[in-house]
């Protein structure tokens, strides 16, 4: 397969490590003040972006620490309660992981989001349950629906730069679809801008599911369980090399 | 415990603190690791003790080093020094939001215990040798955290919650070259939360073998 711009299918896999790496982290609130900067990284998201179309109108983003999940948990660090925060809400910038610090800097509340991974490490805005909301298609109809395209069903190596903005992810598994069926295993990598790929998304099925990690952050180092996920969705003219 | 935080938050604010907040964590838990059917390491752990977060002006940040009131009132002071001095070269105080805040005591409860983890995991490495995996690593942990948090907003909530989680490295030796799959496990709870390893690693397993 020649390199070049492709109709791409992922599995609710791929929509796991692109919601929290190329939504999550850039919406934590210290990360877009610069307090991560030297550490984690800076975010392509601005406090200007709020409110603002960074999407389509397919795509909702949600960090909810209410699912009890691997990132369970019902207060934050600070004696907040935790509730769903939607980062995306139909394509549009929502809402920004804070704590009260940070929220109190932009004159909002906090949205619960202060985690410490253990008693000597100091709360910080964190990721808990975070997954792109389903929609209506099934996952084979999203296939079907792909005259010419890619599905990505599991990934290996992948990297992203500070500011969370370009994204690379080596595909494991994947095929090549032609007039909606999987054809030949294809290998390669997949480069996303965040922003045009959140843009580009025209499908998203039912079949939400979560994985878990552990998140890591801060200096010193915080690894706090999280899972991430979502269900299969397209992506219309995703660069793959 | 609620009282020695209680104390410490009601402290920092004679000393002139703007908020407080003292935190009580104590993560335990038990670890394994296996290795192409062999257990290579088996153990317990566990981290504990207390913090404190003082605003003054600036943000201070203290541990403990015990759990006595002279340890806690050390750290507090320590908390209260590392934020008015940092006062000095903040633009603007920093100022908390009037969020509403919790009184709460919840706890997730374990609904199948896990006892022998370095046999469950032998049990998925054979999971993964009969399918033809070259080379496997298992490694879980079993832990419970606990937490009190108190703060001068008026917080106070106390939690218990137990976690499960196993990473497994599988990797296959192809006619031309290898290829690695990583797979993560886990939830709330002991075995409850790994139920799915089994499944999931059989999987896995025959994936990476086809793909290699």
């Amino acid at each position: 397969m020649k390199p070049g711009l492709y109709d791409v299918v992922f599995s609710p896999e791929l929509a796991g490590i692109f919601v929290h790496e190329s939504v999550g982290h850039p919406f934590e609130l210290d990360r877009i003040m610069g307090r991560e900067g030297a550490e984690a990284g800076e975010s392509y998201m601005s406090l200007e972006d709020l409110g603002k179309r960074i999407a389509s109108e397919h795509v909702t983003i949600i960090d909810d620490p209410t699912i009890e999940a691997y990132g369970f948990y019902l207060v934050d660090e600070e004696g907040v309660p935790a509730r769903p925060r939607r980062l995306i809400d139909r394509g549009v910038a929502s809402e920004f992981l804070s704590n009260r610090e940070y929220a109190a800097y932009v004159g909002r509340l906090s949205n619960a989001a202060a985690r410490a991974s253990e008693f000597d490490k100091e709360p910080i805005p964190r990721m808990s349950n975070t997954y792109l909301a389903p929609g209506d298609w099934d996952p084979e109809e999203i296939i079907r629906d792909t005259r010419r395209g890619i599905y990505v069903a599991s990934y290996t190596e992948w990297n992203i730069d500070d500011r969370r903005e370009y994204g690379r992810y080596g595909i494991l598994e994947g095929y090549v679809i032609e007039d909606g069926e999987l054809k030949e295993p294809v290998l390669g990598f997949i480069e996303a801008e965040s922003r045009a790929f959140w843009s580009s998304v025209d499908a998203v099925g039912k079949d939400l599911k979560l994985y878990i990690g552990t998140c890591g952050k801060g200096n010193p180092s915080q690894g706090v369980p999280v899972t991430f996920g979502g269900p299969t969705f397209r992506a219309r003219g995703i660069r793959v090399v | 415990m609620e009282d020695l935080l209680s104390r410490a938050v009601d402290y920092a604010l004679t000393l002139g603190a703007k908020y407080a907040e003292a935190r009580w964590q104590v993560d335990k838990g038990r670890f394994a690791v296996v290795r192409n059917g062999a257990v290579l390491r088996v153990g317990e752990w566990s981290t504990g003790g207390i913090s404190v977060r003082v605003v003054a002006g600036g943000l201070g940040f203290a541990i403990a080093k015990g759990a006595s009131w002279e340890d806690v009132k050390a750290a507090v002071d320590s908390a209260y020094k590392a934020a008015s001095a940092s006062a000095k070269y903040r633009r603007r105080p920093i100022q908390f939001g009037e969020e509403k805040m919790a009184r709460l005591k919840y706890e997730v409860p374990v609904k199948k215990p896990l006892e022998d983890l370095p046999q469950f995991l032998l049990g998925l490495d054979r999971v993964a040798q009969e399918r033809g995996v070259a080379v496997r690593s298992f490694s879980a942990s079993i832990w419970v955290t606990e937490k009190v948090v108190v703060n001068s907003d008026g917080a106070l909530v106390e939690s218990s919650m137990p976690r499960a989680s196993l990473f497994a490295a599988l990797i296959a030796r192809g006619p031309n070259a290898s290829l690695q799959r990583n797979v993560d496990v886990g939830g709330l709870g002991e075995a409850e939360a790994l139920e799915e390893a089994p499944k999931v690693v059989a999987e896995e397993a025959a994936k990476v073998v086809s793909l290699s």
